[in-house]
C-alpha cells in the first residue's frame, strides 16, 4: 500500500508542477512590444531607433555600405575599385549599367529605406498618445519623423520613380502595387511642410543635439525634392528660406567642412552622425575604411576619375581637398599612395588621418553630410536661373566660388554672364566640383536629364565600358527588387526596360 | 622480468611505463603464491533469468587442465592447486564467466543466458525489446564496432556504420562538430536527432568518453521515434553507457597515442608562378604589371606548409567495475589530447563518470549515472565565413615571406589578405567548459507485473570564452593598434524528471506491455559578455596580465538569459500473439513554453506492425530461414527547436546606438524585432515505413531492408516578408512543406571459429530523395550561402533544400565571332574585336552562359538549378577478421551523387591577387583552342566570370576508410601466467585514404554551424579531416 501511495505522490506532484509553472514563461532579458511606448523615454528611444537607420543605409548582405555605388560610381564621377574587377560584382553592375532586378544593393536599398519609414511611421502614430509626454516635445519627434520618412521617400523615388506609399506602422496586407511618382512626391511635400513649419531651428537646439532634424534641414530636403522634380518655383522658394534663415554660412576652410573637428560646422545642414565608441563596436563609419586607399589602409573602392579631376578649373583648392594620387602629403603628414586604384587618385574627403583612425580599423568617427549651405546655394542658383532671376542666381553661385578661392583673387573669377543656358551650365559645372563625390552627381545627371549623353561622351572618350552600356530612357530608373516584386505576388509592377 | 623496460623511458612513454610496472608487481605477487596445497571447491550454478539449476556446465581452473562439469542438479565439486586459483565457467547458452576463488569454498555461480541473435535486446524510448520484436527501424551498434578509434565526438566512429544516417564532418578542428542527418533533411530548421544518454534527453554526446559506451541505437521510424513526441522529429539516437557487472572488481586500462596530418595539399602556384599569372591578368584589363621580374620570386612560400603540421594526440582511459548481486558499480576517467593539424588549434578533454544501482529491497532498486567533463580548446576561427585561417592559408601570396630576415612577419605587397601564420597567431580563442550531467533513477516492483520507474535527468554547463589580441603593425591591412580582451561567460541548467509506469503479463499466447509516463523538463541558459581595451603593454606576451581588470579603456558589457519548459504525457503498448503477430502503439502528448496559448499542445500518435513470417507453421520445413519479418508503421512527430523562446511575444531590439550632438554623445534606442505570431505550432513530421528483417544460414547471414516516406509539415519558417513592412527580422510563420523519402538496405555475414579464421562483414547502402513540397508565398524562395557577397543556395518548392542555383556555362567563346553571335553577356556595343575591347568586354577566352530562357540576353532570369548538396546514396562497409590472436577491423564509408560548391575557387581561380589553383589556372585561355573551360586571365573581369555558375560546381562523391585496425591479443597462457584478462595492442588509422574527384582538400563538406543549416556543401576553406595515425594498448585485469 505504501508503494501505491508513492506512485500517487509521484504523479500528483509532477503534473501539478509542470503544468503550472513550466508552459508559461515571461521573457528573460528582452523587453516586449507592449513596453515601447510606455513613458516618454520610449518614445525618445522609438525616436533614436529612426535615426539609427541612417547608419545602415543601402547596407549590403555582407553589411558593407554602399550607398556611393548609387551617387558616384554610376557617375562619371567614380570608378568602383576595389580588389579587382570581381570584387563586389553587384558594383560593377551599377558602374556598367548592366543592372539586374536581382542585384543586393537594389533589394538593401529597398529595405533600408522602408525599415526607416515603419520607424517613423511608428512614432508618427504613437508618440502623441504617450502618458507624461509633454505635446511639444511630441509634435517635435512626430517631426523629425516626418523629415526621416520624407528623408527615405525622396531616396526611393529618385532610384525607382512610384513606390507603395506606407504611412501606417502596419498594413492589412504588403502585397500592393505601386503609388505614382506625383503621389510619392505629394507625401514628401506634404511631410516636409509639416517639419519646416515645427522643427526648431539649428542654433535654437542644444549644442549636444546636433545631429536632429531641424528647420533648416527639412528646408534643404524639400528644396532638393523640387528641384528634382524640375518645378523650380518652389525650389527657388525652399532654398530661399534656408539661405534667408541666416543660421548657416560657409565655412571658410573648404577642406574643414569634411574632418571631424568640422562636423556640425556653420555650414552644415544635415548630416548623418558617427562616433567612435568602443563600446558599439561596428557602429562607426565603415565607408572611408571601404573608400580608403589599398596602399593605406582601406579597400580602394569609389575611386575619382581623371575626367572628375580635369572638371577643376585651374588651381582651384577644391581639387587637392576632394582628391589625392601618390606621393601628395596628406593632413597627418603621411605620404599619399593610392595603392591598386584603377584611376590613380582616391578622395580625399574621406580621407581618416592618424589622429582619428579607429582602434579597431573599422569605425572611423567622420560623419556623412546630407546637406550643406554650398550645395543649396548651388541649387538656389540654379532654380533662381531658370525663373529669370539672373541676379539672385549669379550671387548665390559667387559666393561659393569666393569661398573655394580661399583669398586668392587670382583664380575661380567670378561668374558674370547672364545668358541663361550659358549660366545653367556654369551652375552644373560648380555643382560638380563643389559637391563632388558626395553622392549626388548622377541624380543631377538625370534630374536635368543629361545622364545620357555626359555617360555616352565618357565611355568615348576614356574608350571604357563604363558609361557606354547607359540605355536612355531606362537606366535613369533602377529596376524594382526582384524579390519585392515577388513577395508583392506580382503586385508591384517592374520599371519598363528591365 | 617479462617486461623489458627501457632504463630511461622517453619522457611520453612515463606515465604507460609506470603503469606497467605497477602492474608487473602485482603479477609477480600473485605467481609467488602459487606453491600451495590443494584445496576445494564447491557450489550450484543456476540461471541468472530464470533462477533453475544449470547440468553440464564446464568449469577449468585457468590455467591448468583441471576441470569438471555440474551433475543433473547443477552443482559441482572441485581440487583446485591454490585458493587464488581462479575458475573459468562456460556452458552452451551461456555468457563466460570469470572467477577469482579468493580463499571462499562454496562458490555458487549464477549464469548469464548469452543472447541469441535476434534474442538480444535493443534499446527502445523508455525501454527495451527483444531485436525479433522490433516494428520500427532501430539501428543498433555496439560497443566493439566503436572501440579504440580515436574520435572525440561518438557520432565520427559512427560514420559509414548505420543506414538510412548521413553524418558528415563541418570540421575537422580538435573538437570540431559533424553534421547529423537521419533520414534526410525534413526542415530547414535545426535538423539534427534528439540525443538521450541512458534516458536522459538532453545530454550532449561530445561530453561523452566513447570508451565508456556500451551501445548506440538509432530511432530511425517515425514509429519508433515517437514515444519522443515533439523532439523526435529528425530521428533519435539512444546511446547506453556501460555499467558495472556482480564479481571482483575488473579494471580495463585503455590507451592510445599517434600522430594527424593532413591527407591533402592543395596544387597552389609557386610565387615566381603566381606573379606571372597576376601580371598577366592586370595587363589584360588594361592596367600595368605589378611584378616587375616574376622570375625573382622563385617557388616564394608554401603557407600551407607554414599553417598545416603533424600534431600528436592522446588519451588514457581507465574503468574500475564490479560488485555483487544487489549493487555494481563502474567509474572511469578518461584523457583525451589533442593538437590541431593547423598550427595553435588544439583540444583537451578530461572525464569522469560513475555508474552504479543497487537492489536496496526485493521491490526497490536505485541507481546512478554521472558524467563530468572539463574541456579546454582553443578555437581559431576556422568557422569564420571569410578569413577562416585555411581559406587565408589558401589565397595568401606566396611572394610574402612568412617572416622577414630581421623576424618581424612578412606581408604581401598587393593582396589584402594578409599573412596567415600572423592572422592565427594573434587572432584565437581560448574556450573552457565544465559539464555535469547525470540522472538518478528508482525502480519500484509493485507486483510482478507492474513496475514504476522515475528517472531525474541533469545537465549542467558552464563556458568561458577569452580571446586576447595585442597590438600588432604588420602592414596596412594587418594591424592591431590597441590590444583588447574579449571574454565571455554562458551556463545552462537543464533537468528533467521522467516517471513511467510499465505494466507486463502473458496470457497464454498473448503478450502484453504497456507502458505510461509523465515527464516534465526546463531548459534555463544565460550569458554574460565583456570586452576591455587598451591592457597593459606587457600583455602582448605575459598571461598574467590578461585581464579585464587591467583594461582602461573601451569597456563593453551585453548579458541575456532565456527559458524553456515542456510538460508531456506518454504511452506505449507492445502487443504480441504467439511471437508472429507484432504490434505497437505509441502516444505521446507535448505542452511547451514555446508556443502561444494558442496552440500549445500537440499530439503525437503512432502505430507499426510486424508479422513474424518464419514463426508461421508453413515455414517449419524452410529450414535455412531462422527468422523473417515483415513490419511497417506510421507515426507523427514534432519539431520545435527552431523557434526561439519567447517567438509568441513582438520583443525589442534595444540599446541601439545613434549618435547625436557635437561631442558624438552615444544615445541609444529600441524598437521592434519582429511581429508576433501567437498561432505558432509544432513543425510536424509524418512518415510512414516498411521493412524486412532476415536471419537465416544459422545466423550467419543477416539482411534488413526498408523503405520511408517522411513529410514535414508546417514547417517554422522566418518567411520572407515585404520589405514594406520595415521589420528587421521577419516573423516565424508555419508555412511549409517538406518529402524525404529513401530506401536502407543492411548486409552482413559472419562466421564465428574459436580456433581458425572468424570475420564478420557487414555492408549499408541509403538512398535519399528530399524535396521541398510547398512554401507559402509561392515565389518566394530562401537564398542562402553567401559567397563573396553572392548567395549560392536556394530553397525552393519543386527542389532540395540548399540547392546550389545559378548559371550554367557552356565552354569559352573561342574566337570574335562566337562571341558576337551568343546572346548579349557584356560585349562591346560598337562591336570592337581588338585588345582595349578585351580589357573592358566579353572577349575570346571568356565563359559563355546559356540563354536558357532564349531572349537574346544572359541576365538573372537565366539562372538554374545546377547541383545539390544531398547525396543520393550513403553506404557503409565494413568488417572484422580474426585469426587466433590477430584481429583487423575496417570501415569504409562513402557518399554518391552529391555536389560541393567550391567557394575558394572564387578567390584561387578569379584574376586577382590571390594565389591561383595551379591546376587550372596555369591552363587558363590564352588563344583560340587552347582552353575551354579555364577562362582567360582579366583582372577586371568584364564577363563576370566569377558569378556563380556550375564552373564551381563539383562532383563531392566519395569513399573514405575512415578507420582501419590491426591488433594482437596476448596468447591465453601468457596472460594466466601474468593474471590478465586480456592484453591487446593495436595500431589504428583514421581516414587513411579518401577517393574522390573533388579538388578540394576533403570531400567531407558539412554545413556551416554559424550560418546555419541552409548552408550545407559550401566549401570556402573547411579545416580538413586529420588522417589520424596511432598505437593504442587494452588492458584488462
Amino acid at each position: 500500500m505504501r508503494r501505491f501511495n508513492t506512485l500517487i505522490v509521484f504523479t500528483v506532484v509532477l503534473v501539478f508542477l509542470g503544468c503550472n509553472s513550466l508552459l508559461e514563461q515571461n521573457p528573460k532579458g528582452e523587453l516586449t512590444e507592449q513596453t515601447l511606448f510606455e513613458t516618454p523615454d520610449d518614445a525618445y528611444k522609438a525616436l533614436v531607433s529612426i535615426y539609427r537607420v541612417l547608419h545602415y543605409e543601402h547596407q549590403s548582405p555582407a553589411g558593407h555600405i554602399h550607398y556611393w555605388a548609387f551617387g558616384d560610381v554610376a557617375s562619371d564621377d567614380a570608378m568602383k575599385g576595389g580588389e579587382s574587377g570581381s570584387d563586389a560584382p553587384e558594383i560593377l553592375q551599377i558602374q556598367n549599367f548592366n543592372i539586374t532586378a536581382t542585384n543586393p544593393e537594389l533589394n538593401a536599398a529597398w529595405k533600408t529605406a522602408y525599415r526607416g519609414i515603419h520607424r517613423a511611421n511608428l512614432v508618427i502614430k504613437n508618440a502623441p498618445n504617450v502618458e507624461g509626454l509633454n505635446q511639444a516635445t511630441a509634435t517635435r519627434y512626430v517631426n523629425e519623423s516626418k523629415f526621416l520618412r520624407a528623408y527615405w521617400y525622396y531616396d526611393l523615388v529618385r532610384k525607382f520613380g512610384g513606390v507603395p506609399l506606407v504611412l501606417k506602422p502596419s498594413l492589412e496586407s504588403y502585397e500592393i502595387p505601386k503609388n505614382s511618382r506625383e503621389e510619392i512626391f505629394q507625401q514628401i511635400e506634404s511631410d516636409l511642410e509639416a517639419a519646416a513649419g515645427a522643427l526648431p531651428t539649428k542654433s535654437s537646439i542644444p549644442q549636444s543635439e546636433l545631429g536632429r532634424a531641424t528647420k533648416g534641414a527639412a528646408q534643404a530636403l524639400a528644396c532638393r525634392a523640387h528641384l528634382f522634380q524640375g518645378d523650380f518655383v518652389k525650389a527657388e522658394d525652399w532654398c530661399g528660406r534656408v539661405i534667408d534663415s541666416g543660421e548657416y554660412s560657409l565655412d571658410s576652410d573648404y577642406s574643414h567642412i569634411f574632418s571631424v573637428d568640422g562636423e556640425h560646422g556653420p555650414g552644415t545642414i544635415f548630416s548623418i552622425s558617427y562616433g567612435n565608441n568602443a563600446a558599439y563596436w561596428n557602429d562607426g563609419n565603415v565607408d572611408n575604411i571601404m573608400r580608403g586607399s589599398r596602399g593605406m589602409y582601406g579597400w580602394g573602392f569609389d575611386t575619382p576619375t581623371q575626367d572628375l579631376v580635369n572638371a577643376f578649373e585651374q588651381d582651384d583648392p577644391r581639387k587637392d581637398a576632394t582628391v589625392f594620387s601618390n606621393g601628395e602629403i596628406l593632413v597627418d603628414g603621411d605620404t599619399a599612395d593610392v595603392g591598386n586604384s584603377p584611376t590613380g587618385y582616391i578622395c580625399e574627403k574621406y580621407y581618416v588621418p592618424d589622429d582619428v583612425f579607429p582602434a579597431n580599423y573599422w569605425d572611423t568617427p567622420k560623419d556623412k553630410i546630407r546637406y550643406r549651405l554650398g550645395m543649396v546655394l548651388l541649387w538656389y542658383a540654379e532654380a533662381a536661373n531658370e525663373n529669370g532671376h539672373t541676379q539672385e542666381a549669379l550671387q548665390a553661385l559667387n559666393r561659393v566660388r569666393d569661398r573655394a578661392r580661399e583669398g586668392n583673387s587670382s583664380i575661380l573669377p567670378d561668374i558674370t554672364t547672364t545668358n541663361k543656358q550659358s549660366l545653367r551650365e556654369a551652375i552644373w559645372q560648380e555643382q560638380r566640383v563643389e559637391y563632388a563625390m558626395e553622392q549626388k552627381r548622377f541624380y543631377d545627371l538625370v534630374r536635368t536629364d543629361r545622364a545620357a549623353k555626359v555617360l555616352h561622351d565618357f565611355a568615348e572618350e576614356y574608350n571604357t565600358q563604363k558609361g557606354a552600356n547607359f540605355t536612355e530612357g531606362k537606366n535613369e530608373l533602377m529596376p524594382i527588387p526582384q524579390a519585392q516584386i515577388d513577395l508583392s505576388q506580382g503586385n508591384l509592377e517592374q520599371n519598363s526596360g528591365y | 622480468m617479462y617486461l623489458a623496460l627501457p632504463d630511461k623511458p622517453p619522457k611520453k612513454l612515463k606515465l604507460v611505463s609506470k603503469f606497467l610496472s605497477i602492474l608487473a608487481i602485482c603479477c609477480l605477487i600473485t605467481t609467488a603464491s602459487y606453491a600451495q596445497n590443494d584445496y576445494k571447491v564447491s557450489g550450484v550454478v543456476t540461471d541468472a533469468s530464470s533462477g533453475e539449476t544449470i547440468p553440464g556446465v564446464n568449469i577449468l581452473v585457468k590455467g591448468t587442465t583441471t576441470g569438471t562439469a555440474t551433475d543433473a542438479e547443477g552443482t559441482y565439486s572441485l581440487t583446485v592447486p591454490s585458493s587464488k586459483d581462479t575458475l573459468l565457467v562456460s556452458s552452451i547458452g551461456y555468457a563466460d564467466q570469470t572467477i577469482p576463488i579468493q580463499g571462499r569454498h562454496t562458490i555458487d555461480i549464477s549464469l548469464d543466458p548469452k543472447a541469441l541473435l535476434g534474442e538480444e535486446m535493443v534499446v527502445i524510448g523508455y525501454g527495451s525489446q527483444q531485436r525479433q520484436d522490433v516494428t520500427g527501424a532501430i539501428s543498433s551498434v555496439s560497443a566493439e564496432d566503436l572501440s579504440n578509434q580515436p574520435v572525440a565526438d561518438i557520432n565520427q566512429a559512427l560514420q559509414g556504420k548505420v543506414s538510412g544516417v548521413q553524418i558528415t564532418s563541418n570540421s575537422g578542428a580538435p573538437g570540431g562538430n559533424l553534421m547529423v542527418r537521419i533520414r534526410g533533411t525534413g526542415t530547414i530548421n535545426n535538423a539534427g536527432p534528439l540525443y538521450v544518454i541512458d534516458g536522459n534527453p538532453m545530454a550532449d554526446p561530445s561530453n561523452l568518453n566513447p570508451n565508456n559506451i556500451q551501445s548506440v541505437e538509432v530511432l530511425k521510424s517515425a514509429s519508433a521515434a515517437a514515444i519522443y513526441g515533439s523532439r523526435g522529429a529528425n530521428g533519435v539516437v539512444l546511446i547506453t553507457t556501460k555499467d558495472g557487472h556482480a564479481g571482483d572488481m575488473q579494471v580495463d586500462y585503455n590507451m592510445y597515442m599517434g600522430v594527424q596530418e593532413t591527407p591533402k595539399k592543395l596544387d597552389m602556384t609557386n610565387a615566381q608562378q603566381y606573379a606571372q599569372l597576376y601580371n598577366e591578368a592586370l595587363v589584360n584589363g588594361g592596367d600595368d604589371p605589378a611584378f616587375d621580374n616574376p622570375a625573382q620570386f622563385g617557388e616564394g612560400t608554401d603557407w600551407q606548409d607554414a599553417v598545416f603540421r603533424t600534431a600528436p594526440i592522446s588519451n588514457f582511459n581507465l574503468a574500475f567495475s564490479g560488485g555483487n548481486e544487489r549493487s555494481q558499480y563502474r567509474i572511469s576517467t578518461d584523457y583525451l589530447s589533442q593538437n590541431g593539424t593547423i598550427i595553435e588549434s588544439k583540444y583537451r578533454k578530461l572525464n569522469f563518470s560513475v555508474n552504479s544501482s543497487h537492489d536496496i529491497k526485493d521491490w526497490l532498486h536505485v541507481g546512478e549515472n554521472i558524467n563530468y567533463t572539463y574541456s579546454s580548446e582553443v578555437d581559431i576561427h576556422e568557422e569564420v565565413l571569410f578569413g577562416n585561417p585555411i581559406w587565408s592559408t589558401i589565397i595568401a601570396a606566396p611572394t610574402a615571406p612568412v617572416r622577414e630576415k630581421d623576424g618581424s612577419w612578412g606581408h604581401p605587397e598587393y593582396s589584402t589578405e594578409g599573412n596567415p601564420v600572423a592572422t592565427i597567431h594573434y587572432n584565437h580563442d581560448n574556450i573552457t567548459e565544465k559539464t555535469l550531467s547525470g540522472n538518478f533513477f528508482a525502480t519500484i516492483d509493485f507486483i510482478n507485473t507492474l513496475s514504476l520507474k522515475s528517472q531525474f535527468n541533469i545537465n549542467i554547463g558552464d563556458g568561458r570564452n577569452k580571446a586576447f589580441t595585442p597590438v600588432y603593425d604588420i602592414y596596412s591591412h594587418q594591424r592591431n593598434p590597441i590590444s583588447q580582451l574579449e571574454q565571455s561567460a554562458y551556463d545552462w541548467t537543464n533537468w528533467s524528471w521522467e516517471s513511467t509506469l510499465r505494466y507486463e503479463n502473458t496470457f497464454g499466447d498473448h503478450n502484453l506491455n504497456g507502458l505510461l509516463g509523465f515527464t516534465a523538463q526546463n531548459v534555463e541558459t544565460s550569458n554574460i559578455y565583456a570586452v576591455g581595451q587598451e591592457l597593459p603593454p606587457g600583455a602582448g606576451n605575459n598571461n598574467n596580465l590578461r585581464y579585464l581588470g587591467l583594461s582602461s579603456d573601451g569597456f563593453q558589457v551585453d548579458g541575456g538569459a532565456g527559458e524553456w519548459g515542456m510538460v508531456s504525457l506518454l504511452g506505449r503498448i507492445d502487443y504480441d500473439y504467439q511471437n508472429t503477430y507484432l504490434a505497437t502503439i505509441n502516444f505521446r502528448r507535448d505542452g511547451s513554453s514555446r508556443f502561444g496559448s494558442n496552440n500549445r499542445w500537440g499530439n503525437f500518435p503512432s502505430f507499426s506492425l510486424g508479422w513474424r513470417i518464419s514463426s508461421e507453421p508453413f515455414m517449419s520445413s524452410v529450414d535455412f530461414i531462422d527468422d523473417l519479418k515483415l513490419r511497417g508503421g506510421w507515426g507523427e512527430l514534432g519539431n520545435q527547436s527552431a523557434l526561439s523562446n519567447y517567438a509568441f511575444v513582438s520583443t525589442l531590439n534595444s540599446n541601439i546606438p545613434y549618435f547625436f550632438g557635437q561631442n558624438d554623445q552615444v544615445v541609444l534606442g529600441q524598437t521592434p524585432s519582429s511581429t508576433a505570431n501567437p498561432d505558432l505550432k509544432w513543425e510536424t513530421v509524418q512518415e510512414w515505413d516498411f521493412g524486412i528483417d532476415l536471419r537465416m544460414l544459422d545466423d550467419r547471414v543477416t539482411f534488413s531492408g526498408g523503405y520511408y516516406h517522411r513529410k514535414t509539415t508546417d514547417m517554422l519558417v522566418q518567411l520572407p516578408i515585404s520589405g514594406l513592412a520595415g521589420l528587421p527580422n521577419p516573423p516565424f510563420k508555419n508555412a511549409g512543406n517538406v518529402v524525404n523519402k529513401g530506401l536502407e538496405f543492411t548486409v552482413g555475414y559472419h562466421k564465428n571459429s574459436t580456433t581458425g579464421f572468424s570475420y564478420d562483414i557487414s555492408a549499408n547502402i541509403s538512398t535519399l530523395n528530399n524535396e521541398v513540397t510547398y512554401l507559402q508565398n509561392s515565389g518566394a524562395a530562401f537564398s542562402s550561402g553567401n559567397v563573396k557577397n553572392a548567395n549560392v543556395s536556394r530553397t525552393e518548392v519543386g527542389h532540395p533544400i540548399a540547392s546550389f542555383y545559378g548559371y550554367q556555362t557552356d565552354g569559352l567563346f573561342q574566337n570574335w565571332d562566337e562571341v558576337y553571335n551568343h546572346a548579349a553577356q557584356n560585349q562591346d556595343p560598337d562591336g570592337g574585336r581588338n585588345e582595349a575591347t578585351a580589357q573592358n568586354f566579353t572577349a575570346p577566352g571568356d565563359i559563355r552562359y546559356k540563354d536558357l530562357n532564349d531572349d537574346g540576353v544572359i541576365n538573372a532570369q537565366d539562372r538554374t538549378y545546377i547541383g545539390s548538396p544531398w547525396p543520393d546514396l550513403t553506404y557503409g562497409l565494413s568488417s572484422n577478421f580474426r585469426y587466433q590472436n590477430v584481429d583487423m577491423s575496417f570501415t569504409l564509408s562513402g557518399s554518391y551523387g552529391n555536389e560541393i560548391y567550391a567557394g575558394w575557387k572564387t578567390w584561387t581561380n578569379a584574376s586577382s591577387f590571390f594565389n591561383y589553383y595551379a591546376p587550372d589556372m596555369l591552363n587558363s585561355w590564352d588563344g583560340e583552342g587552347s582552353s575551354n573551360s579555364v577562362p582567360r586571365m582579366n583582372g577586371s573581369d568584364p564577363n563576370a566570370n566569377i558569378r556563380v555558375s556550375d564552373r564551381f560546381v563539383e562532383d563531392g562523391s566519395y569513399v573514405k576508410l575512415k578507420n582501419i585496425q590491426l591488433g594482437y591479443t596476448l596468447p591465453q597462457s601468457l596472460l594466466n601466467k601474468w593474471d590478465f584478462q586480456r592484453i591487446r595492442i593495436y595500431v589504428s588509422a583514421q581516414n587513411l585514404f579518401t577517393i574522390t574527384n573533388y579538388d578540394g582538400m576533403d570531400p567531407e563538406v558539412g554545413m556551416n554551424t554559424q550560418e546555419g543549416s541552409l548552408d550545407v556543401g559550401i566549401d570556402r576553406g573547411i579545416y580538413p579531416q586529420p588522417r589520424t595515425i596511432t598505437a593504442g594498448l587494452n588492458v584488462s585485469f
